[in-house]
C-alpha cells in the first residue's frame, strides 16, 4: 500500500486527485488531499461574481462530500513544511500540516507519504506593493470569491454615484511590474465596461488599463501572432482594437510602485514616474509560492534546495541563467518531478518556471517591468493529468515518470468574457499552441498558426457559459466526468 | 452589445491625431453585426469547438 499526498485542491491538485482516485479505485493505495478551504472554486467565473452576474454559491461547491464519494481522505488544512527524509521521530517522508476547519483550527499533524504532489498554487502577494489589495489596501481583487464579492459591492457604489451624475475613473490591470495573469484583469475590464453600459452610465466613466506588458496582448507569453483579415497580425492589434472600440485608454510598461487612497503611483520602462487618479481599481497582485519550508532529517533548513527564491518548487527544468536569445522550450519541465527527490512532483502555478516567456525588461532604475510566466487552466490541468498518470505507472513498477506535459508542447485556450448575455454577449476566444514558443518547429512565429487564433463573438460567450457548467460538473465527479475535456 | 458608437456623445471636437486610439483597427458595423448574429455565431461555435478540441488532442498527445 502506498500513500499519495496532494497539497492543494485547486485546478491542478484536484485534477491529480480526480484521476488518481479513478485509476487507483479498488487498490490498497491511499490518496490524501490537504487544502485549507472547504470549497472548490471555479476561479474563471469569479469575474462574473465581480460584476454581480453570479453568486459565490454558483462558482463553488463543498469538497468534503465529493472526496468522500471518491474514497479520498480530505484534510482541511494548510501544509507548512516538507520533510522528504523524515525526522528523528518518523523515518518516512512527511508533511507538517495545520488544520483550518472549525473543529481543529490551529492543530498540527504530520502526514507521511510515498508520493507527494505539490499543487498549492500562488500566494497572492499583495504585500509586494504598498497599498495594493483589499486587505488593508485601496484596490480590489477578483482572485477569490470573497474578493470578487467585495469588488462588486464597490463597483455598485460607483455605479450609484454615476447614476447621480458624478464622473468616475475605473482602473484595471496589474499591481506590480512582475505580475502574471493579465488575462483575468483583461476579462474584468470588459465586464466593467459592459456593466456600465447596461446601467446607461458608460459616458460618465473613464476606463483605464494599466499593465506591466511591453505591449497590450502580451499576456506574459511574449505576445502572440494570429491570422486576421488576410494578414498575420500581432495580438497587440487585436487587444488594442478591443480597447479602442470600447473607448478605453491604456498604460503599458508600467510597474505600480505604491497606491494611496485614490492615487496610483507608477514607474514606466523609460524611467518616467507618474500618478494616476482612480475611484475604483482592480489590480492583480504578483504571485509567489505559498511559503512552504523544507527540512532535512536532522532538522536543518533545506528550503533553498527544494524551492526557488520566489517560493515555487523546483522541478525537472533547466534553471541555469541564459540570455533571452538562448531560451528554448527544452528549458521547460515536462515530468514535473523534483530533481532531488524523485517521489515529489509539482504542478500548476506552484512549480518554479526556468525563466519568463516574455523578454525581461528593466527600467533605468533597474526595476523589472515585464510579466512572469502564466500557468493558466488548460496547462495546469494537463500537468495534473500527466503527473497522475506517471504516479499510477510508477506504483505499478515504472522506474520513472511515464507522461509529459511541457508548456513547450501543450497549448492554452482562454475564453475572456467581454459581456455576459445569451443573445447580445460576446467573448474573446484566444488559443496558443504551444504556450512556450518553439522556434525549432515553428521558425516564423514560434507557434502553430493553425492552432493559434483569436476571435470575438457571441459563440465565445456561449462557450464560456457552457464551460462554467461543464468544469463544475467534472470537478464534482458527475457520472462520466472523465469523458469530458480537461 | 452596445458599443462606443451607440453611446451618448460629448460635444464634437476635432480629435487629436496620433493619439493611442488613432492607430488600432476599429470594427465596422458589418463586423460588429456578425459578432452577435445568432446564425453566424452558431456556425462559429462549432468551428471554434472543433479547433479547441484539436488543440486539446495535441496537448494531451
Ligand atoms: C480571476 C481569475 C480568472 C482566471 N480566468 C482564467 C481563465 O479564464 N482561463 C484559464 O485558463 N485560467 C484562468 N485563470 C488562471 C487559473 O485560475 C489558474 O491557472 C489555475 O487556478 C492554477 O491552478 P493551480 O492548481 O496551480 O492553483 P489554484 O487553482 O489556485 O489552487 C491552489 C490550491 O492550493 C491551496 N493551497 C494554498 N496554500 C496551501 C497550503 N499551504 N497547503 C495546501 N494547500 C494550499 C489553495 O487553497 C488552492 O486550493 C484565472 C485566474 C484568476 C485569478
Amino acid at each position: 500500500m502506498a500513500r499519495i499526498l496532494i497539497l492543494g485542491a485547486g485546478l491542478s491538485g484536484h485534477t491529480v486527485a480526480r484521476y488518481l482516485s479513478r485509476w487507483l479505485k479498488g487498490s490498497a493505495h491511499q490518496i490524501t488531499v490537504v487544502s485549507p478551504k472547504a470549497l472548490w472554486n471555479w476561479i474563471p467565473s469569479n469575474i462574473w461574481v465581480g460584476v454581480g452576474e453570479m453568486t459565490k454559491k454558483q462558482v463553488t461547491f463543498e469538497l468534503g462530500p465529493v472526496y468522500r464519494k471518491a474514497g479520498v481522505d480530505f484534510r482541511q488544512a494548510k501544509a507548512i513544511s516538507v520533510h522528504p527524509e523524515g525526522d528523528g521521530e518518523l523515518s518516512r517522508p512527511f508533511v507538517t500540516i495545520e488544520y483550518t476547519d472549525d473543529q481543529r483550527a490551529g492543530q498540527t499533524d504530520k502526514i507521511d507519504y510515498d508520493y507527494l504532489v505539490n499543487a498549492t498554487g500562488p500566494k497572492l502577494n499583495f504585500g509586494a506593493t504598498p497599498g495594493l489589495g483589499p486587505d488593508g489596501g485601496y484596490t480590489v481583487s477578483v482572485c477569490t470569491p470573497e474578493h470578487a464579492i467585495e469588488a462588486n459591492e464597490k463597483l455598485q457604489e460607483n455605479i450609484k454615484a454615476l447614476k447621480q451624475g458624478e464622473t468616475r475613473t475605473f482602473v484595471v490591470g496589474t499591481g506590480h511590474g512582475m505580475c502574471t495573469c493579465q488575462g483575468a484583469a483583461f476579462e474584468y475590464i470588459y465586464n466593467i465596461d459592459h456593466c456600465l453600459r447596461e446601467n446607461g452610465v458608460r459616458d460618465k466613466a473613464r476606463i483605464m488599463w494599466i499593465s506591466n506588458e511591453y505591449e497590450l496582448g502580451d499576456f506574459g507569453m511574449g505576445g502572440v501572432h494570429i491570422k486576421r483579415g488576410g494578414y498575420m497580425t500581432n495580438g497587440k492589434v487585436f487587444a488594442e482594437s478591443l480597447m479602442v472600440e470600447r473607448n478605453m485608454e491604456w498604460i503599458t510598461r508600467a510597474h505600480v510602485s505604491k497606491i494611496e487612497p485614490g492615487k496610483i503611483h507608477y514607474e514606466t520602462l523609460d524611467g518616467t514616474e507618474a500618478e494616476l487618479d482612480f475611484d475604483f481599481a482592480m489590480l492583480i497582485p504578483p504571485f509567489a509560492g505559498v511559503g512552504l519550508k523544507a527540512y532535512g532529517k536532522d532538522g536543518s533548513d533545506m528550503t533553498d534546495q527544494l524551492f526557488a527564491p520566489n517560493g515555487m518548487m523546483k522541478v525537472d527544468a533547466d534553471y541555469s541563467p541564459k540570455p533571452y536569445e538562448d531560451w528554448s522550450k527544452a528549458d521547460w519541465p515536462s515530468t514535473y518531478q523534483n530533481p532531488l527527490y524523485k517521489n515529489i512532483f509539482t504542478v500548476g502555478i506552484a512549480f518554479a518556471p526556468p525563466h519568463p516567456i516574455s523578454k525581461v525588461m528593466k527600467s533605468p532604475k533597474g526595476t523589472q517591468i515585464s510579466p512572469t510566466p502564466p500557468r493558466t487552466g488548460m496547462p495546469s490541468a494537463a500537468m495534473g493529468r500527466a503527473v497522475a498518470a506517471s504516479i499510477r505507472d510508477m506504483l505499478n513498477g515504472a522506474p520513472e515518470p511515464t507522461h509529459r506535459a511541457s508548456m513547450g508542447e501543450t497549448g492554452a485556450a482562454c475564453v475572456a468574457s467581454t459581456g455576459s448575455d445569451i443573445l447580445k454577449g460576446t467573448a474573446a476566444t484566444m488559443t496558443v499552441f504551444p504556450v512556450v514558443p518553439d522556434y525549432e518547429t515553428f521558425p516564423e512565429y514560434g507557434r502553430d498558426m493553425d492552432l493559434t487564433f483569436g476571435e470575438i463573438g457571441l459563440a465565445g460567450h456561449w462557450m464560456k457559459y457552457i464551460l462554467h457548467h461543464v468544469f463544475i460538473y467534472q470537478a464534482k465527479l458527475g457520472p462520466g466526468w472523465h469523458l469530458l475535456p480537461d | 452589445m452596445t458599443t462606443e458608437s451607440d453611446s451618448p456623445k460629448v460635444p464634437v471636437k476635432n480629435r487629436e491625431p496620433y493619439q493611442q486610439a488613432y492607430y488600432p483597427p476599429v470594427p465596422t458595423r458589418f463586423t460588429r453585426y456578425f459578432r452577435t448574429s445568432v446564425v453566424w455565431q452558431f456556425i462559429r461555435f462549432w468551428i471554434i469547438n472543433f479547433k479547441i478540441f484539436k488543440l486539446l488532442a495535441k496537448s494531451h498527445g
